[in-house]
């Protein structure tokens, strides 16, 4: 008898063990499914905040595009961006269906600054380059290799059709080639 | 499944109509099967811990009563060969083997309890204390998600094996009651710890549709709801805006922050523990109080025997008592009485006692430095009461306030104002934030941003404030009203008209002011991600 | 003593019912004023009468086809069941349900939803679908459309969604719980304000062109379901300028049209045959058609549907053309009354519309 609690024992070890890289790949972990009582649930903020800390600078803002020392967080708050950047050379808005906000385009020279509404403020949506005379802060411009920005951004991104994105937060950086030509640049502001 | 979701509401609803339906004495199997059900909805892995638990526990339990019996046997059979010494010595072995089988078990399960939730906080620390000393401190972490209600669980579980080791009650024979004792889904997710001779009468009985039981079950869950959704969801997001933010929110914010947990925790904690008496009454099922007006105490100690109680009782009699009167400490015991003597030598095996419960209870609650703080500064000042009793009795000798009501509400209040200032070092990040934030009481005066529209930024509005104002006032008069006995007790002495507007009044707050669905999302996925 | 009891139980039980369902109308936003658009739905119901065509769509039907001009100049009647940003999966079981009451020759359906292949917000959500009655087909058709943070429950019981609104109750919520005044003609959003075309960002390239499985999969479903019932499915794209229709996109309308033997027209292509001038045709600077350039594209469908089906001009039933006189002099009324606001204020107040510096 005693030879399976010790077994069990052993046995526990091991799964609490392994269970591991099997969450990692998964869905985000909870940290904890239970309340515990007396100061309850009260670790939520906390580990939110650790994670935010914990995790490597970047991770909470996502992919950031600057240029000229501007930095452009995906989901940033649009106006102080905006002010910066200067006099757009066009500017394009589109009233959704039904007044849900409204969609804004900011067009600089080489990129569009897109923006959404959310509660009367606008947040920064995309940003797309449209010509080749600016770069990403790591060097990477249209028309130029894919597999040379691929090298430089590494291997954890999803390909899908001719487009590579790279995550990171609550953002995407998005690749799109023509025959091994970069044909498209965007930071994207994803949902999650 | 969370209390308060839909999914839960109609388990729970569902689970009532087949219980009373069905023959009697499947009652009890059906509740299992709820429990694991419940539990397979948090995570199918996880039963195996459950499980783990279950099991380890039946067999130690079992083992443990088939050597009482080998025992009683043998010392029967031998009552005349067998000398006093040699009973002794017989009996001493049998109780070496039960506690080995109990060591074993315990072992087991607070090893499941510590790997699963403290292994990362050991690893943090490891990882700290590297690059203290200038290495690497890169340690990675384990994805271990917690089992839900482990801590509870595995706390109810032993509590059973050590009382069966006690001899306090015999083994249950039946694994699968014992399933349903350790799993009951109610109690789950957040208490109350129940013992077995408590739990277990009402727990395997058949149960006949009792109008009483339900409709006071019902009630009782409804409150729990009111509490919950309408008060305790609504202010939590103000809790939040403030404690994640102790940048901008700063001096009176933290009061305000403080106050406002103190009041959030109540409603949620309280609200939680009626929603699971309420569904173990409407089963029939008697579960243990697990509160008795906490914000009523007149000191912290009577405050921890108020609050969440089933918890303060496991540790007083499994881990104060044991240490207490263990081996060890009778040593420093009588190594103290040498050295300090007289009062100091009496004393300080009781500090180590509480301190050792105290540190405890505070790393059960949360594996960080912040609980660990949390637990001692609770120690601390209960302690420093135990010291001053002198003082107060002097005090009060000379002045004759103690049963003024003035002098009574400034014990509350300071009671109170202690109990959510210590509780601060389990809302902030950090150990050194909360410090921070504390100090920030006294040294940033901002009382002006009370008055500047800053309270209505936090993420509630007037409205809002109306309605946990209105809370209170109920909450408060509710707690008076206790005191005379079963508030639903009074209730049912008066006409059936004035019963159901109070019915009526309690569905339409919670439908209409619960803090549930899209607009108070954002608090919701707060809180389901801790 | 016992039966006392019991009636009382019942009468509370009543009592807290009705209560529940006065809150839940209380409560559910009426859409009357400002987002008028979340009505849109809901007025199919209130509609006498059958019709020869019935549109289905997002806000590139309803507020760019005025069925009161098709009316007057070809005869035949028609409804638009259209809604904000309206999801193919919806589109498909506002047509099942529409079966439900009555059988039209032709069913159109606007093709810009098929770029959308998964549920994308509650609010234009709630707005297509709070207005269906309760049915199976709304069951699925909400099934089909929840986000994460959607339950099924808050459909059927809205009070549960919209709970939270005692706070922004207005005089228009009471006003307005049991009976709602009209705002649309036939499904069609009327407006009458003019915001010039200008120009638009380039499209942006995407990575992949194809439309999924999943819209093509509601598509087939719409082209079965006519079939069965011997209806004519019509597939359009209407005219806007933003957003960008791509021509990959188009193509393969195209190809589903031709395998399906489907008409299919994209109204972009036809743009100056129709006569729509951007200058003066739109209220949404290209997005959508104003009242204008809406009775434009309508002469333009009402002579392709009357050809192609060879729909029959109905002026001379009397039932139908009295019915339609009131629908007219509604059209009329309100059409004055748009004019009549936006010389007072310069923009329509009455609709939500902000203000153009």
């Amino acid at each position: 008898m005693r030879k399976l609690v010790i077994f069990l024992m052993v046995f526990l070890l091991l799964l609490t063990g392994c269970n591991g890289p099997e969450d990692k790949k998964g869905e985000p972990i909870d940290k904890s499914q239970e309340k515990n009582s007396a100061t309850v649930d009260r670790q939520d903020p906390k580990t939110i905040e650790d994670d935010e800390k914990d995790g490597e600078e970047g991770e909470e803002l996502g992919y950031v595009f600057e240029i000229n020392d501007i930095k452009i967080a995906m989901h940033a708050e649009a106006e102080p961006i905006l002010a910066k950047l200067g006099e757009p050379m066009d500017e394009f808005e589109a009233d959704s269906c039904a007044f849900q906000g409204k969609e804004r385009v900011y067009t600089y020279s080489g990129f569009e600054v897109h923006t959404y509404e959310k509660d009367k403020k606008d947040y920064i949506a995309s940003v797309l380059f449209i010509d080749d005379s600016i770069s990403t802060k790591e060097g990477v411009y249209l028309y130029s290799d894919i597999e040379k920005a691929l090298e430089i951004y590494g291997d954890d991104y999803i390909k899908e059709d001719n487009s590579y994105k790279y995550r990171s937060g609550k953002s995407e950086f998005v690749l799109l080639f023509e025959d091994d030509e970069i044909v498209s640049i965007e930071y994207v502001a994803t949902a999650d | 499944m969370l209390f308060a979701s839909y999914n839960f509401i109609i388990f729970i609803f569902l689970l009532f109509i087949v219980y009373y339906t069905i023959p009697k004495k499947y009652q009890w199997i059906l509740l299992l099967g709820a429990s694991y059900l419940f539990y397979f909805f948090a995570g199918p892995k996880y039963i195996i811990y459950i499980a783990t638990t279950t099991i380890s526990t039946y067999i130690t339990s079992r083992a443990i009563g088939n050597l009482n019996k080998i025992q009683t046997q043998y010392l029967a059979e031998h009552k005349k060969q067998l000398s006093r010494a040699e009973r002794r010595a017989y009996r001493e072995s049998i109780k070496s083997k039960m506690r080995g089988w109990l060591i074993s078990c315990l072992l087991l399960n607070f090893g499941i309890l510590a790997v699963v939730k403290y292994a990362n906080f050991a690893i943090a620390n490891i990882n700290s204390i590297s690059r203290l000393f200038g290495g690497q401190g890169k340690l990675s972490f384990w994805d271990l998600a917690l089992p839900m209600g482990i801590s509870f669980y595995t706390f109810q579980a032993m509590g059973y094996i050590i009382d069966v080791y006690r001899g306090k009650y015999p083994p249950e024979e039946n694994i699968f009651k014992l399933a349903l004792f350790v799993s009951f889904f109610p109690q789950l997710v957040q208490g109350p710890i129940s013992r077995f001779d408590d739990l277990a009468p009402t727990l395997f009985k058949e149960h006949s549709f009792e109008y009483r039981n339900v409709s006071f079950g019902l009630q009782r869950i409804m409150w729990g709801y009111f509490k919950k959704v309408v008060l305790a969801d609504r202010i939590l997001v103000a809790v939040n805006t403030i404690i994640r933010d102790p940048q901008n929110y700063q001096g009176v914010f933290v009061l305000v922050g403080m106050l406002f947990y103190a009041y959030q925790l109540y409603a949620d904690f309280t609200g939680g523990i009626d929603i699971t008496i309420g569904i173990a009454e409407v089963l029939g099922i008697k579960v243990q109080e697990n509160f008795e007006r906490p914000y009523f105490s007149k000191s912290v100690a009577e405050y921890w025997r108020r609050w969440h109680i089933s918890l303060g009782t496991w540790f007083r009699d499994y881990l104060f008592y044991p240490i207490s009167v263990s081996k060890p400490m009778m040593k420093v015991f009588r190594f103290s009485k040498d050295f300090f003597g007289g009062y100091l030598g009496k004393r300080i095996p009781v500090y180590i006692a509480t301190i050792v419960v105290w540190f405890t209870t505070g790393i059960w609650h949360g594996s960080s430095w912040n609980f660990v703080l949390w637990g001692l500064s609770n120690c601390f000042v209960i302690i420093i009461s135990q010291e001053l009793e002198p003082l107060y009795e002097k005090f009060h000798n000379r002045f004759n306030v103690k049963h003024k009501f003035g002098f009574r509400l400034f014990q509350v209040i300071r009671t109170v104002l202690l109990m959510s200032s210590i509780r601060m070092f389990d809302c902030y990040a950090d150990v050194p934030t909360t410090f921070k934030m504390f100090s920030s009481m006294f040294t940033v005066f901002n009382f002006n941003r009370l008055f500047d529209g800053s309270l209505m930024e936090l993420g509630i509005d007037s409205y809002d404030y109306l309605v946990l104002l209105f809370g209170l006032v109920i909450l408060i008069s509710v707690s008076l009203m206790q005191r005379k006995g079963s508030v639903r007790v009074q209730l049912a002495q008066r006409p059936q008209l004035v019963r159901y507007a109070v019915y009526y009044a309690l569905i339409i707050a919670i439908i209409v002011l619960g803090a549930y669905g899209i607009g108070y999302d954002s608090s919701q996925f707060i809180y389901n991600q801790f | 003593m016992n039966k006392k009891r019991i009636g009382l139980t019942i009468l509370a039980l009543c009592l807290l019912f009705v209560t529940l369902g006065f809150l839940q109308r209380l409560l559910t936003p009426k859409y009357v004023t400002a987002i008028v658009e979340g009505s849109l739905i809901e007025e199919y119901y209130h509609e006498e009468g059958d019709h020869d065509v019935v549109f289905i769509g997002d806000c590139e039907v309803y507020e760019n086809i005025s069925p009161i001009t098709l009316w007057e100049n070809y005869g035949f009647t028609s409804y638009i069941r259209g809604s904000a940003q309206q999801l193919i999966w919806q589109s498909y079981y506002l047509m099942k349900e529409t079966l439900r009451y009555e059988k039209p020759k032709v069913m159109v359906f606007n093709v810009l939803s098929m770029k959308y292949d998964e549920p994308q917000n509650e609010a234009y959500n709630r707005m297509t679908l709070d207005g269906m009655k309760m049915s199976m087909d709304k069951i699925n058709a909400v099934k089909a459309s929840m986000t994460e943070e959607e339950h099924l429950i808050e459909y059927i019981f809205p009070l549960l969604r919209y709970h939270s609104r005692w706070k922004e109750l207005t005089e228009e919520d009471f006003k307005y719980m049991f009976k709602k005044d009209r705002i649309s003609h036939n499904g069609y959003y009327m407006r009458v304000d003019v915001n010039p075309a200008k120009s638009f960002p380039k499209a942006k390239k995407l990575a992949n062109y194809q439309f999924s499985d999943e819209t093509y999969y509601y598509l087939d479903l719409m082209v079965e379901l006519c079939k069965e019932n011997d209806i004519e499915l019509m597939l359009m794209k209407a005219p806007s300028l933003y957003p960008h229709w791509y021509e990959e996109w188009d193509l393969q309308m195209k190809e589903y049209a031709k395998k399906h033997d489907l008409k299919y027209i994209n109204f972009i292509d036809l743009i100056d045959d129709i006569g729509i001038d951007f200058d003066t045709d739109t209220h949404d600077a290209g997005l959508h058609l104003n009242l204008s350039g809406a009775e434009k594209l309508s002469l333009y469908i009402g002579d392709l549907l009357k050809n192609t089906y060879q729909l029959e001009d109905r002026r001379n039933d009397q039932r139908l053309s009295s019915l339609w006189a009131d629908k007219i002099e509604f059209y009329n009324e309100m059409r004055e009354n748009q004019y009549k606001e936006l010389e007072k204020y310069g923009y329509l107040k009455s609709l939500g519309v902000e203000k153009r510096d």
